[in-house]
C-alpha cells in the first residue's frame, strides 16, 4: 500500500500500533492541528475520490465505534453490528457506494486499540449474539500489511464466547492471521463476482481465483468462512458464470467451513451513477434495467433479480444443501420465490445467522 | 447560428468590463434602407429563420404598431467604414448593431425607403456593439434560449467566459456560473439551427447541452428527430438519457441506430401530428432501454384493458412492480353513484383478466 502523503492528528499517541503503521508506511507524516488540512488536500485534487485513496490520515474515531447496520423497513435486514475501525478504501471498484456516501471520501484509520477494547467489552458482557463486522465503511483487510488492528480484533475477539468477527475482504492479506490463535471466532468473508466483473469493475483487486486460494488457505488454519455475492451484475451470460463461482468457491472450500452466504443484487442511490460515468467511462453497470426501489435506490427490476437469485440457490443447494443463504435487502416476494420462506418478523433474519453463527464458530448459546 | 465574423476566443477577453452602454450618445439621423447592410448579421440576437420571430405575422404586428404609436426605439447602426473592403463590395454603408426587426417591418411591412436610426460613433469597438446588441435585446424581454446561444455566443468573442458569468445578470437577466457559459457556448458552436429550434419549442436548454456533447453527426441526427417531434421537456432528457444508454448497453455506433428500420419508420410516419410521433417514438426508445420493464407493463396494460374499467374507477398498479401493493381509486358524485360503481367493481372482481394482471413474472 503506497501513499503519496499521510497526515497525523497531533494528539495521537506513538504507541506500539501507531508506530508499526509509521513503520510500515513509506511516506513522510504530516502532523495536523485538525482535519481541515487532509480535507484540503483531497477537495483540491481534480479527482477527489481518486485522491482519497492515496493520502492516509490517522486520527481518532471521534463518533460512535459500535453502530448497528443501516436498514431500510421496506426490505429485510440482517441485524449486523458494524466496528467502525477506518473509513473509505485504496481499492477502486466501480460500483462503491463509499465514493458518494463521504464528502469527501478520506482513508480515515482510527488509531486507539483502548477505544475499541473498551467499546467491545460492554458488546462482550451482553447475554445476546453479536455478528460484528469492520468491512461497512472500509475494506477490512486493506490494513493488514501495515496495522495490527486485524490482528488485535482476531486476538480480542478469541477470548469471548458471544459475538463473531467477520473480517470482510476482497483482499487476500492475511498473512499476519494465519499463526494466531482464533479460537474459531472470526469469520474471514470474501466478496465474491465473476471474473469479468472483477475485471471489469473492481480495479486493484485480487482475483477470484487468488481470493479462493486464500480463503482454503484461511480454512486449513482453522478460520471460518463467509462470501458475499455483492454486488450482482446482471449481464448477458451471467447466470453460468455465476453458477461458475459457485462451483469455484466449493472446489475450493469445505461447506462445513461456510457460516452464511449472502446474495444482494446491485443497487445504488441515483447520485452514484453520474460518479460512475465521470470515473468509469467505459462502464456499463450503471445501464442495466434499473427501476426506483421501496427505498429510493435503483434496482434491478425484480423478476431480473429473481431470476439469477433462483439460478444462485439453486447452485449452492446442489453443492451443499445446508449452507445458510440469505438475501441482502431483498423483500417478502423474493425470499419467497426463491428460498421458499421469507423470515419476515423483526429480528428473524438475525436470528437465523446467529444460529449460523453459534454451530460455526462455537457461541455460547442464548 | 452564424458566429463566423469573429472567431470564438474563450481566452480572448481583452475588456475587464462592461463599456457604459447608456454613454453611446450617437446621432439620429434619417437613412436609406439601401445604404443598411441587413447581410451582415454578426451583431443579431433574435433569429429571423426559427419561422417565429421573423415570421411576416411578427413582422406584419410590429409594422401595425410601429405605425400607430411610432419608433419608440431606434434601430441602432455603425458605420460600415471599418470593414472598407466589404463597403466596397457591396456598396452598403451601415451595419446594424440592433433592429433588425424594426428595419425589415419599416422597409418591407411599411415600404419605407427611409428610417429614422441612431448611428454610433466611427471610433466605437466591436466589443462595445456587441454589448449593446445584448442589451438591446435583454434589456426589453426576457432572452429566449436561441437567443441566449446568440448572445453567449457574440460575448465569448471578446470576453472570457468567466467575465461573461460575472456580468450575466446584469446583462443577460440570469446570474450563471462559467461552467453554464460553457455548456451554452458548446451548444453555439453546433450547427447554425438549433438556436432556431430553441426559439420555437421544440427542445429545450438542458437537451441542447446534452446534445452538443456528442458528435457532430449525432447532432445532426437529432435536430432531424427535434424537428419532427413535440414532446415536452421530461420526456426529452428521458428519451436522449435512454439513447446514450442504449448505445452503451448495446456497444453500438450512433449511426448504426439511426439507419435502424424501426427508427426510420416511426421517423417516416404518415401523420402531422408531431406529438404522436414524439410518443412513438419515446416508447420506442424506452422498451429498448427497458426491454423486460416496458414487455411487462404492456403485457399487464392488455389485461387491464379487458376489464374495460369505467372512467371513475382506476386501478393502480405497483410502480415498476417492485412492491406487491395494488391499489383502485373510486370517483363518485353521490351516495347512489357510489352505490353503482361498488356494484361495478364486485362484478369485475370473478373477471379473468385478473389472473393476468396479478400474475407477476419470476
Amino acid at each position: 500500500m503506497k501513499f503519496s502523503r499521510a497526515f497525523m492528528d497531533e494528539d495521537i499517541l506513538q504507541d506500539e500500533e501507531v508506530g508499526f503503521l509509521l513503520d510500515k508506511i513509506s511516506c513522510p507524516v504530516e502532523i495536523v492541528s485538525s482535519s481541515k488540512m487532509v480535507y484540503d488536500a483531497v477537495n483540491h485534487a481534480n479527482d477527489p475520490i481518486s485522491e482519497a485513496k492515496k493520502i492516509l490520515y490517522i486520527t481518532r474515531n471521534k463518533g460512535a465505534v459500535i453502530r448497528e447496520c443501516p436498514g431500510t423497513s421496506f426490505y429485510s435486514c440482517c441485524d449486523y453490528t458494524i466496528l467502525h475501525t477506518g473509513t473509505f478504501c485504496t481499492m477502486d471498484c466501480s460500483y462503491c457506494i463509499l465514493q458518494a456516501y463521504f464528502h469527501p471520501p478520506v482513508l480515515q484509520y482510527f488509531a486507539g486499540f483502548q477505544q475499541i477494547s473498551q467499546a467491545l467489552e460492554e458488546v462482550f458482557s451482553q447475554n445476546k449474539i453479536f455478528r460484528v463486522g469492520t468491512g461497512e465503511y472500509t475494506d477490512s483487510l486493506i490494513w493488514e500489511p501495515i496495522s495490527l488492528s486485524p490482528r488485535f480484533l482476531v486476538e480480542t475477539f478469541a477470548r469471548q464466547s458471544n459475538c463473531l468477527l467477520e473480517l470482510k475482504t476482497k483482499t487476500i492479506n492475511v498473512k499476519s492471521l494465519l499463526t494466531i490463535d482464533h479460537n474459531e471466532k472470526t469469520v474471514l468473508s470474501w466478496s465474491v463476482n465473476t471474473p469479468l466483473v472483477i475485471r471489469e469493475q473492481e480495479r486493484g483487486t485480487t482475483t477470484l481465483s487468488a481470493r479462493l486460494k486464500t480463503a482454503k488457505q484461511c480454512q486449513e488454519k482453522g478460520f471460518q468462512l463467509a462470501f458475499h455475492f455483492d454486488p450482482l451484475v446482471i449481464y448477458p451470460g451471467c447466470e453460468t458464470e455465476y453458477e461458475k463461482v459457485v462451483d469455484d468457491i466449493f472446489a475450493h472450500v469445505s461447506p462445513d467451513h461456510i457460516v452464511y452466504i449472502s446474495l444482494g443484487s446491485f443497487r445504488f442511490m441515483p447520485k452514484l451513477k453520474g460518479l460512475i460515468e465521470k470515473r468509469f467511462p467505459d462502464s456499463v453497470i450503471c445501464y442495466g434495467e434499473f427501476i426506483t426501489g421501496l427505498d429510493n435506490k435503483m434496482r434491478y427490476f425484480k423478476p431480473l433479480r429473481i431470476k439469477l437469485y433462483q439460478t444462485l440457490v439453486n447452485r449452492i443447494r446442489a453443492h451443499s444443501p445446508q449452507t445458510l443463504v440469505y438475501f441482502c435487502m431483498e423483500d417478502q416476494e423474493v425470499w419467497e420465490k426463491c428460498m421458499g420462506f421469507f423470515p419476515g418478523k423483526p429480528g428473524e433474519l438475525g436470528s437465523l445467522l446467529d444460529k449460523s453463527a453459534v454451530l460455526h464458530c462455537k457461541l455460547q448459546s442464548f | 447560428m452564424n458566429l463566423c465574423n469573429f472567431p470564438i476566443h474563450p481566452e480572448a477577453g481583452p475588456q475587464p468590463r462592461l463599456p457604459d452602454i447608456q454613454g453611446f450618445q450617437g446621432e439620429i439621423v434619417q437613412v436609406e434602407k439601401d445604404c443598411i447592410d441587413v447581410t451582415d448579421k454578426k451583431f443579431q440576437i433574435r433569429d429571423d429563420l426559427s419561422g417565429q420571430s421573423f415570421s411576416l405575422a411578427s413582422l406584419e404586428s410590429l409594422g401595425k404598431s410601429i405605425q400607430q404609436v411610432g419608433l419608440i426605439r431606434l434601430p441602432v447602426l455603425r458605420l460600415s467604414s471599418l470593414h472598407a473592403d466589404d463597403f466596397q463590395t457591396c456598396g452598403k454603408k451601415y451595419t446594424v448593431v440592433a433592429g433588425f426587426r424594426r428595419i425589415q417591418a419599416i422597409t418591407r411591412i411599411l415600404g419605407q425607403e427611409k428610417l429614422w436610426c441612431k448611428i454610433l460613433p466611427p471610433a466605437i469597438e466591436p466589443w462595445e456593439c456587441a454589448v449593446l446588441a445584448v442589451a438591446d435585446n435583454s434589456m426589453t424581454s426576457s432572452l429566449l434560449p436561441g437567443e441566449m446561444i446568440r448572445s453567449v455566443g457574440l460575448l465569448s468573442q471578446f470576453y472570457t467566459h468567466e467575465q461573461i458569468a460575472d456580468f450575466s445578470e446584469t446583462l443577460l437577466g440570469s446570474s450563471f456560473h462559467t461552467s453554464r457559459i460553457q455548456e451554452l457556448l458548446a451548444v453555439a458552436r453546433m450547427e447554425n439551427f438549433w438556436p432556431a429550434l430553441l426559439d420555437a419549442g421544440k427542445i429545450t436548454l438542458r437537451s441542447a447541452i446534452l446534445i452538443a456533447s456528442w458528435d457532430k453527426n449525432t447532432q445532426r441526427n437529432w435536430y432531424d428527430i427535434f424537428s419532427r417531434i413535440k414532446v415536452s421537456s421530461s420526456k426529452q432528457a428521458q428519451m436522449l438519457t435512454a439513447f446514450s444508454e442504449i448505445l452503451a448497453r448495446e456497444k453500438m455506433d450512433a449511426q448504426l441506430f439511426f439507419s435502424h428500420p424501426d427508427v426510420t419508420q416511426i421517423m417516416e410516419l404518415d401523420t402531422q401530428d408531431q406529438g404522436y410521433k414524439g410518443e412513438m417514438f419515446r416508447q420506442y426508445l424506452m422498451t429498448r432501454r427497458y426491454p423486460f420493464l416496458e414487455t411487462e407493463k404492456a403485457r399487464v396494460k392488455a389485461h387491464i384493458s379487458e376489464l374495460c374499467l369505467p372512467k371513475e374507477i382506476r386501478l393502480e398498479l405497483p410502480e415498476h412492480f417492485e412492491s406487491q401493493e395494488y391499489g383502485i381509486s373510486l370517483k363518485f358524485t353521490s351516495h347512489a353513484q357510489l352505490a353503482q360503481k361498488t356494484d361495478q367493481l364486485v362484478k369485475l372482481i370473478s373477471h379473468p383478466a385478473w389472473e393476468g394482471i396479478l400474475s407477476r413474472q419470476g
